[in-house]
């Protein structure tokens, strides 16, 4: 019994002795990434705005913030509900937030709310994003459209007002020797007030520069505005497209659309039938290095300005299209805001194209397509009754050059295709589509650029 | 394998000539003899005794007892027998007309008491005065390991032992009390039966079935017989000797086993998803959308390299002698294939020893060994291309695409190759070949005067060859192309001591004194040969001739010599009050002549109180000893010419159109170079209770290591980076306790427990002259390169790591967006790093402002970590039941870091695609996932490309808790009743299956936390790709006939 007792001890010392030991030490366990609802939503602050400067924030940081989504639920600050509700946009997939140039917010404290939600659930950050606006000089004067075609003998045509940062109220003026135009000092808005003689044939291209002034300072911007006189038998201009510079959450176009195709796609690639399936994931929009692919959007390109210019090499904006790589399929549109060409006798839509490769037209195609603005479907672009003004105008386009010179694109890179008869009058929209289908045929990475695309209507 | 084929049918025939040669065959007039029964009993109990020894004295013949204490042999009535029995006396039995006898053996006291061995004799464990710790083999046998050190692991106070890379026939880095050395290693002094080694590996060549004991010597009063060379303390390996117990015995020993790398501990990293992920995040678009390889496993590359390694260990003894003659020989095979595909380890070693007594007062012996060993694979840790870094960092998956796959593979470089391409291209071979010859002669001089003098001769003959054959990095992108080389280095090394023993006994004095005279010479002569641009890789290394680009050619000599005087007293009254006094003087060739000679002398006493009445009176302790010890150890390890200007050669000059070498010198000399010496003070205690069934030893000590090396700065204007000069000061003191328990003895069941642990603080005392610090770079595998990541501290322990302490991550709200510039700069009030280039962002790891000037600089960096543990040790538990035995050895060190090399290159993504990273690198800072204290983010855009993604600046992120429990080894064994194995003829029948590194409780997140890719103590606690360590699973099969 005394033995047993003793053995009794020593095991009582032991066990617990070993149990410190391996309690001690737990083997190694790393974190798990987080998963649950979204936490310590972070922005980066900002010095203070600029009233009417295009900002766009810095991404911001979020705990399970892996495929959530963004959204601005309230903004509070001094300007009116209307300018609130225009004035920020939110990219709903990584929650950059973007201040709108040309905005008309007043000076003051802004704080945006913003909520984030993912598959765990939802949370709403109170002011997430807050800033002070304040007004500063105009530096910044543009219309939208830049570019207008009035009839010599008209009276009383209009531009857009002007947009201007800095911080209102404004004061606009311009100078113009022969008494064509005046602007309205408060909205700087151009109308034509005389006829001007111009040949049927004719056209006189006439550019602006356009001042703006606020209580601290003012700001004068040439070529603010560009403005065709035209004659009669000249096609008088329906539609430009409007470029700006594209940011993270803009991909810079002003009065068209893009859209990228996803599902099952069938078409004609190198005269036989194709049929390929095309996720949102791969073959969807990608924002990379500053510049989107698999989408229509704008880029910079440097082109020698040897007609307009004095051969200067000048950043220009570009509509343009580029796959994520050079085997990633892709279909997208670029579709034009509606196009009024009622009263119009007949209608021309012109391209001046420019392609960074040689080869491969058949499975890199771009078409421009048209339809009824009527049957245009918003909702499922793809699936609207186009109608094909050009299959392929690729072979068109100025093949490969280094630099781009302004007069070869609009000498061998100039194509013009008739809008048909049944939709003259009517109002219209027009859609460059990009098919870049099939790798095994060859790259389909190369890149196109579009440096004109107009509509040009007879009255 | 035609090689290994040649090896084996040589060794086979030595093993039989050998075994031949020593067999003998008398044959005997039949009418002679009659027939003699007899019964031999305990005089204790009254049982029958098995295994008794019966010889008939002068001549060859004997038997032993059966199971019931039973024997028969034939003898001539004028014959004398011998019983002897291991722990009782020995009788001598006149045969006479004695037809039937019984026999009763009696406890003999004296020769159960345990022997130690000490430098130059033995002494009786009970009379040590110093600090001595021995294990027998035979207590550690079960285990899977072809080196002894292995086996230590654990099992001894202060003893320290390490694996620095897990691969097959890789020696152990060994300390005893910490480190005494800066410059130097911290190994200590091998004697192997006698003859000393300074070569750490030399113990892997030693088959552990030859090896009868080891015997650590701890502490100076130990060690000061050893002189110059015993400041880390020595390890004495006595290896087996003959029987003269007239009967022949042959042990066999067979084990096999597998060994893996257990799949917990490969190192996750990224899966394809992720992989391919990160690559998107870096701006790569070859792989295209990441959604793809969701469901595709990819390659994971350590399962690729790492494979089951078989291995084999075979080994045959025989015992055999008489009176006159002893003799063991024995032969070993090892065959280990490592758990690395194309590594592997094998060994051959065959063992001759003979002693022989000429007459009463002359005795000769000889021991004579061979061994081969030859290691295969390529160099792990400290490879440029090693395959372990290329496992975790080669990509997963190729691109999808078949187009991009072509241009990913063309994207190869040094750091980027596939690890099984390496492995299976770089032929890597080391193979050595070691004969060791000890010769002794003792003789009686006078009646209790001993002479004995001995001559030891070390010929060790290491080669390293390596090939890059086709499909190697090397070959395909160096421009060395197909390239081989061969290092030769030739140990040649003789000694000879001389000794004289005087032993005097008497009444209740007892004096033994020791006087020798030794010496030593070792000369390493290397050579060095290489060719590069083989046209071809189908001859490998065996014709240099081909490569079209051969180099010059190198050789070298080196020599040094010692020679010493030393003597022992060891005085002993009444068994109680001890005292040991000894001394050695060493003189060096490696000294310049004024300080040429080293002195060493040391001094302890030791009481054994249990022998006082009133101690016993107590009725506490069965055992009580106190001991205290002083002595003085050296350490000569430096270069054999640090004292002399050396001259080397380098490139030549044009002279007319001839070419004439140059000579120039290669280093300055410090002529006052002397040796490094370690005083050493130790205290100890020694109990036993319950008739020790627990025995407690406790030690204490202090050591202090004087006129440590160390490169004394110079000017640069000298043309010298430093000069060898005694300068350097170090502490160590510590405590060791050991705990041995029998918890319980029953008659058919037994458990005993073995417990030690060791504390050890080491400081440094004193560096160069006005120095306070020194901080320098262990050089590996070129990680953190231009930073001085470890250092020196006076006051802070040896080898500390060095760098900047994380106390986060840059977070968006850190900083101020200017959106006039688009610009952002640090809020204020936000701490700043210095950096010479790139940008400061969001997702970068933030560092403590230790000076608090607002800014990280190189003045912010700290101590960021201890690679010594605070306390280590083990605990093994054995239980026997009838003929089982079940042994489970635990081990730990506490306190510990580890700097983690790998999570430091492969555990934050830098800018080059298509690597692949540790798994933590998925939770790495992102947008979605801004974590604070993990890993930072990915450089990648414009902005994040200061220099702190992988491999630059070191921070404690990298440095782990390397803290560790191992279930080191689970042994259980069977032996057959004897009765079974005596009808088929065998003594003894054993079976034994053994799992080694069962399993390792950390928190360390490498491969395994028992880790150093450096042995000097200045560079431990580092992991970078070092070969990880397996859990073995053997079975043993051990006959004894």
């Amino acid at each position: 019994m005394k033995k047993d007792k003793k053995r009794y001890l020593w095991s009582k010392l032991m066990i617990p002795l070993a149990l410190i030991f391996i309690t001690a030490c737990t083997t190694f366990l790393d974190d798990e990434k987080y998963s649950g609802v979204p936490h310590s939503l972070r922005y980066m602050p900002i010095d203070a705005y600029h009233i009417g400067d295009d900002y766009v924030s810095i991404q911001p940081t979020v705990m399970g913030g892996e495929n959530a989504t963004f959204e601005i639920v309230s903004i509070t600050g001094p300007s009116a509900e209307d300018v609130l509700n225009t004035s920020f946009s939110i990219n709903n997939e990584n929650g950059i937030i973007n201040i709108k140039e040309f905005c008309r917010i007043l000076p003051g404290s802004y704080s945006l709310n913003v909520k984030v939600s993912n598959s765990f659930g939802s949370e709403v950050f109170e002011n997430a994003f807050s800033f002070d606006a304040i007004q500063v000089a105009p530096s910044k004067l543009s219309y939208t459209p830049s570019l207008y075609s009035f009839y010599g003998s008209s009276l009383g045509d209009l531009t857009s007002a002007a947009n201007v940062n800095g911080g209102g109220p404004y004061t606009f003026s311009m100078q113009d020797p022969f008494n064509y135009f005046t602007i309205d000092e408060n909205s700087g808005q151009i109308s034509k007030i005389a006829e001007v003689e111009v040949g049927e044939d004719s056209k006189i291209i006439k550019t602006y520069d356009v001042s703006v002034s606020n209580q601290l300072g003012d700001y004068t911007a040439p070529k603010a505005v560009t403005i065709e006189i035209i004659g009669a038998n000249v096609g008088k201009l329906a539609y430009n497209a409007e470029l700006k510079e594209p940011n993270a959450v803009d991909i810079g176009l002003i009065n068209s659309s893009a859209f990228t195709y996803a599902g099952i796609y069938t078409d004609i690639v190198n005269e036989e039938e194709y049929s390929t399936i095309l996720t949102e994931s791969v073959n969807g929009p990608i924002y990379k290095g500053n510049r989107y692919t698999n989408s229509w959007h704008v880029a910079p390109w440097n082109v020698e300005m040897d007609e307009s210019g004095s051969g200067d090499l000048i950043n220009t904006l570009f509509l343009s299209f580029k796959t994520s790589t050079n085997t990633t399929e892709c279909v997208s549109m670029a579709v034009s805001d509606s196009i009024d060409l009622e009263g119009a006798s007949s209608a021309y839509s012109e391209i001046v194209a420019y392609k960074r490769y040689v080869d491969n037209d058949f499975n890199q195609r771009f078409a421009l397509l048209v339809c009824e603005d009527e049957l245009y479907n918003e909702e499922e672009p793809f699936e609207t009754p186009w109608t094909t003004l050009s299959s392929n105008f690729a072979p068109g386009m100025l093949p490969y050059a280094n630099p781009i010179k302004e007069s070869e694109l609009n000498n061998n890179g100039t194509q013009a295709f008739d809008i048909p008869a049944e939709l003259v009058g009517k109002k219209i929209r027009l859609a460059l589509k990009a098919v870049h289908l099939n790798p095994d045929l060859g790259n389909i990475g190369r890149e196109a650029f579009v440096y004109k695309w107009q509509v040009r209507a007879m009255y | 394998m035609k090689k290994t084929k040649k090896y084996i049918s040589r060794a086979f025939y030595l093993a039989v000539f050998i075994n031949l040669l020593f067999f003998t065959t008398d044959i005997y007039a039949q009418a002679q003899f009659r027939k003699i029964k007899g019964t031999v009993v305990e005089d204790a109990t009254g049982d029958p005794m098995p295994g008794v020894t019966i010889r008939i004295k002068g001549r060859t013949e004997g038997t032993i007892t059966d199971y019931e204490g039973k024997f028969s042999i034939r003898a001539k009535e004028s014959d004398v027998l011998i019983f002897s029995f291991i722990g009782m006396v020995t009788q001598e039995v006149p045969v006479g007309l004695n037809k039937d006898l019984t026999i009763t053996m009696v406890g003999d006291l004296e020769e159960l008491e345990e022997i130690v061995v000490t430098g130059y004799g033995t002494t009786k464990a009970k009379d040590v005065t110093g600090s001595i710790k021995s294990i027998k083999l035979d207590e550690i046998a079960d285990n899977s390991s072809t080196s002894v050190d292995d086996m230590l692991q654990g099992r001894l106070a202060g003893v320290r032992l390490n694996k620095a890379e897990g691969g097959p026939g890789q020696a152990m880095v060994f300390e005893i009390r910490g480190s005494n050395s800066i410059t130097g290693s911290s190994d200590p002094l091998y004697i192997v039966d006698g003859f000393p080694v300074d070569d750490p590996t030399y113990i892997t060549t030693i088959a552990p079935e030859d090896i009868e004991r080891i015997d650590i010597l701890k502490d100076a009063s130990a060690t000061a017989i050893y002189g110059s060379r015993g400041s880390n303390g020595v390890v004495i390996i006595s290896t087996k000797s003959g029987t003269d117990e007239s009967i022949t015995k042959i042990n066999a020993n067979v084990q096999n086993g597998v060994s893996v790398v257990p799949q917990e501990r490969r190192l996750d990293v990224l899966s394809t998803y992720e992989f391919v992920k990160l690559q998107e995040e870096l701006g790569s678009t070859s792989y295209a959308d990441p959604e793809l390889y969701r469901n595709i496993e990819g390659t994971n590359w350590q399962d690729e390299i790492f494979q089951p390694g078989n291995f084999n260990r075979y080994n045959v003894s025989m015992q055999s002698g008489n009176d006159l003659t002893r003799l063991f020989s024995s032969f070993g095979y090892v065959n280990e294939e490592g758990t690395m595909i194309s590594t592997g380890f094998e060994r051959f070693t065959g063992r001759l020893k003979v002693d022989h007594k000429i007459n009463k007062k002359l005795e000769v012996g000889i021991n004579a060994s061979y061994t081969n060993t030859e290691y295969e694979g390529m160099k792990i840790s400290t490879s440029t291309v090693s395959a372990i870094k290329s496992a975790i960092m080669f990509r997963p998956v190729l691109p999808i695409s078949e187009d991009e796959e072509q241009d990913e593979l063309e994207d190869l470089n040094a750091g980027y190759f596939p690890p099984v391409l390496t492995l299976n291209n770089t032929d890597r071979s080391e193979p050595r070949d070691v004969i060791q010859v000890n010769t002794y002669l003792n003789y009686k001089v006078a009646k209790n005067l001993k002479f004995r003098t001995t001559f030891g001769y070390t010929y060790d003959n290491k080669s390293v060859k390596t090939f890059y054959n086709e499909g190697t990095n090397q070959a395909w992108r160096g421009v060395d192309g197909i390239n081989g080389s061969i290092n030769t280095s030739l140990r040649r090394s003789w000694v000879n001591e001389n000794t004289l023993t005087y032993n005097l006994r008497k009444d209740k004095h007892h004096l033994n004194v020791l006087a020798g005279l030794t010496f030593q010479d070792t000369q390493i002569f290397t050579t060095f040969m290489k060719s590069n641009l083989f046209p071809f890789d189908d001859f490998g290394w065996n014709d240099f001739s081909l490569g079209i680009s051969p180099q010059v050619s190198q050789s070298g000599l080196s020599q040094n010599r010692l020679m010493s005087g030393l003597g022992r007293v060891n005085y002993t009254f009444n068994d109680k009050y001890l005292l040991t006094a000894s001394f050695r003087a060493d003189g060096s060739s490696k000294f310049p002549t004024n300080n040429k000679f080293g002195y060493f002398p040391s001094f302890a006493i030791a009481w054994r109180a249990i022998e006082e009445g009133f101690i016993q009176n107590l009725n506490v302790f069965s055992n009580l000893k106190l001991k205290a010890g002083f002595g003085t150890t050296g350490n000569n390890r430096v270069g054999n010419f640090d004292s002399v200007i050396t001259y080397g050669s380098g490139n030549g000059y044009y002279f007319g159109n001839n070419y004439y070498p140059g000579i120039y010198q290669k280093k300055l000399a410090n002529t006052d170079l002397k040796w490094e010496t370690t005083q050493q003070y130790n205290v100890g205690i020694e109990m036993g209770f319950l008739k020790n069934r627990i025995i407690l030893e406790t030690e204490g000590y202090y050591k202090l290591t004087d006129d440590l090396l160390l490169d004394a700065l110079v000017p640069p204007s000298a043309g010298f980076t430093g000069v060898k000069e005694n300068r350097g000061s170090i502490s160590n003191y510590g405590l060791e306790l050991s705990l041995h328990t029998v918890n319980v003895h029953t008659k058919d069941f037994k458990w005993t427990s073995n417990f030690n642990i060791s504390f050890n603080r080491n400081e440094v005392l004193k560096l160069s002259i006005g120095e306070d610090e020194r901080l320098y770079n262990p050089n590996v595998g070129g990680i953190f390169s231009e930073e001085n990541i470890y250092g020196l501290f006076v006051g802070e322990a040896v080898g500390v790591m060095y760098g900047y302490k994380r106390v986060g991550t840059y977070q968006v709200d850190d900083f101020v967006h200017n959106p006039q510039t688009g610009e952002y700069t640090l809020r204020d009030g936000v701490i700043d790093l210095e950096h010479t280039a790139g940008t400061l962002a969001p997702g970068m790891p933030k560092y403590a402002d230790l000076d608090g000037n607002g800014i990280v600089d190189e003045n912010d960096r700290d101590i960021i970590g201890n690679p010594n543990p605070l306390h280590h040790g083990g605990i093994q538990n054995t239980f026997e039941y009838k003929g089982f035995d079940l042994g489970v050895l635990v081990t730990w060190s506490y306190g510990n870091d580890i700097f983690n090399g790998n999570r430091a290159v492969f555990g934050v993504p830098g800018a080059q695609r298509n690597r692949n990273y540790l798994a933590e690198v998925a939770n790495r800072w992102t947008p979605d996932n801004p974590v604070d204290d993990g890993v930072w983010a990915a450089p990648v855009g414009e902005r994040t490309y200061i220099p702190v993604y992988s491999g630059k600046m070191m921070s404690d992120f990298w440095i782990e808790d390397g803290s560790y429990i191992r279930i080191k080894n689970i042994a259980l064994g069977y032996t057959l009743p004897k009765n079974i194995s005596d009808k088929i003829n065998f003594e003894r029948i054993r079976l034994s299956a053994t799992v080694d590194n069962v399993f390792v409780f950390t928190k360390y997140s490498g491969y395994d936390p028992e880790v150093s890719v450096k042995n000097e103590a200045l560079n431990r606690g580092i992991d970078y790709s070092a070969y990880p360590k397996g859990r073995t699973y053997t079975l043993g099969l051990n006959v004894t006939f």
